[in-house]
């Protein structure tokens, strides 16, 4: 077996010792301590710049939306009452009462043995689109309160073809017979004087709803 | 342990607590209070600008949400280019009658009862005229008054009368109150 001298044994023991030096590990521990430390604080400097930028960013949104959001409340405002006032505009113009296409479909329905002396007629107040109109007239025949009441029959169905809620009826007391007797086709007939109170919707029907798909 | 030792370590001890505390009070603290002040501006704008996009949405939704926008706007346009300027009552009259000219019911008369703000066009009035046609045959008054309520697109007549005249029973006597739009 080789003899085998250390002669650095001194020094080695040394270097020992300097590593388990307590003050060179505390020195070692506290750097790392720092370092974390200082990585701590730069991790939340990272965010809370972030939060600041966020916060910024908001706060020039909100000076740009302020204003814009003023505005749209005072628009808001006008659209709606400009939208209601279109409505009121083009239920004027589409609930139009023609008088002229009245005239010709009343026309149209007064047979040879109904004379109508006076026509008069106006929109109902406080109903819009409603229509009132008052007929006098002179009916002739046989039976001649039969004559009328089958003309003021006849009239509702012909007006109920183009108008909505028509209705036709003798004022109180108005269907009355008179003395007078009138030539018609060769023959004396009765006559009985009437008045009939038109009430109807002027508006067109509304338009008929769009048919719904069906699932296949 | 040595004295000079202990001093030494004393002073490292001392500057460690002092740097903790220059750490913790004036870096960490400053961030903390930033922190707090971004997050208290976040929460106070969020709700701010949530209800602002909404505001702006909703108006948006209701200009879009006027269906009858574009018809009111040609409709604006048609009454600018027929309805001449100047006072309705100079040159209103004059259509009316020739309108009943052309039929041959020469006599119409037309009068100006009223006129007020028309409440859904801006700058534009609405105008009552009372028109008397003394004589005419039934039929031909009714082509006339569908020319008329043809041609006044906006004009409504809200009240008619028709009276047979005794003296002569084919003929009638008519008058109507017209309301028209007209400018201001």
């Amino acid at each position: 077996m080789a003899l085998h001298l250390n002669l650095y044994h001194e020094i080695h023991t040394a270097a020992h010792q300097r590593a388990r030096d307590p003050a060179k590990l505390a020195m070692i521990g506290g750097i790392a301590v720092v370092l974390l430390l200082i990585g701590y604080y730069f991790l939340r400097l990272n965010e809370v710049e972030t939060l600041k930028a966020e916060a910024d960013s908001m706060s020039a949104e909100w000076r740009k939306l302020e204003p814009a959001m003023k505005k749209a409340e005072t628009e808001a405002v006008t659209f709606t009452e400009r939208a209601k006032s279109n409505a009121l505009l083009i239920g004027r113009i589409d609930g139009r009462f023609y008088w002229a296409g009245f005239l010709d479909l009343l026309n149209a329905s007064i047979p040879t043995h109904i004379q109508i002396a006076s026509l008069k007629g106006g929109e109902l107040k406080g109903a819009a689109g409603k229509w009132e109109i008052f007929l006098q007239g002179v009916a002739a025949g046989e039976q001649p309160r039969t004559t009328a009441e089958s003309f003021r029959v006849a009239l509702q169905e012909a007006l109920g073809k183009q108008y909505r809620d028509v209705n036709a009826e003798f004022e109180a007391n108005s269907l009355e017979e008179t003395p007078d007797e009138v030539a018609l086709e060769g023959k004396a007939l009765n006559t009985a004087r009437f008045h009939i109170r038109l009430t109807l919707d002027g508006r067109p029907p509304a338009p008929p709803e769009p048919e719904k798909k069906k699932k296949p | 342990m040595k004295k000079e030792t202990l001093q030494r370590y004393l002073l490292i001890g001392i500057a460690a607590l002092l740097a903790l505390y220059v750490y913790f009070s004036m870096m960490l603290g400053p961030l903390g209070t930033a922190e707090k002040r971004a997050k208290s501006e976040i929460s106070r704008l969020e709700p701010l600008i949530r209800k602002a996009e909404g505001q702006i949405a909703r108006t948006r939704a209701i200009a879009a949400g006027d269906q009858h926008a574009d018809r009111v706007k040609k409709l604006q346009e048609v009454i600018d280019a027929s309805v001449p300027t100047g006072s309705s009552i100079v040159w209103l009259p004059q259509r009316i009658t020739e309108v009943f000219k052309t039929h041959r019911l020469e006599r119409a008369t037309v009068r100006h009862l009223q006129e007020q703000d028309d409440p859904f066009l801006p700058g534009f009035k609405r105008a009552t005229w009372r028109v008397e046609v003394p004589e005419g045959n039934f039929l031909v008054f009714g082509q006339a008054l569908a020319q008329l309520e043809n041609q006044e697109g906006l004009a409504q007549i809200s009240q008619l009368s028709v009276e047979t005249i005794l003296a002569k029973t084919e003929f009638q006597r008519f008058s109507f109150e017209l309301i028209t739009t007209a400018r201001q």
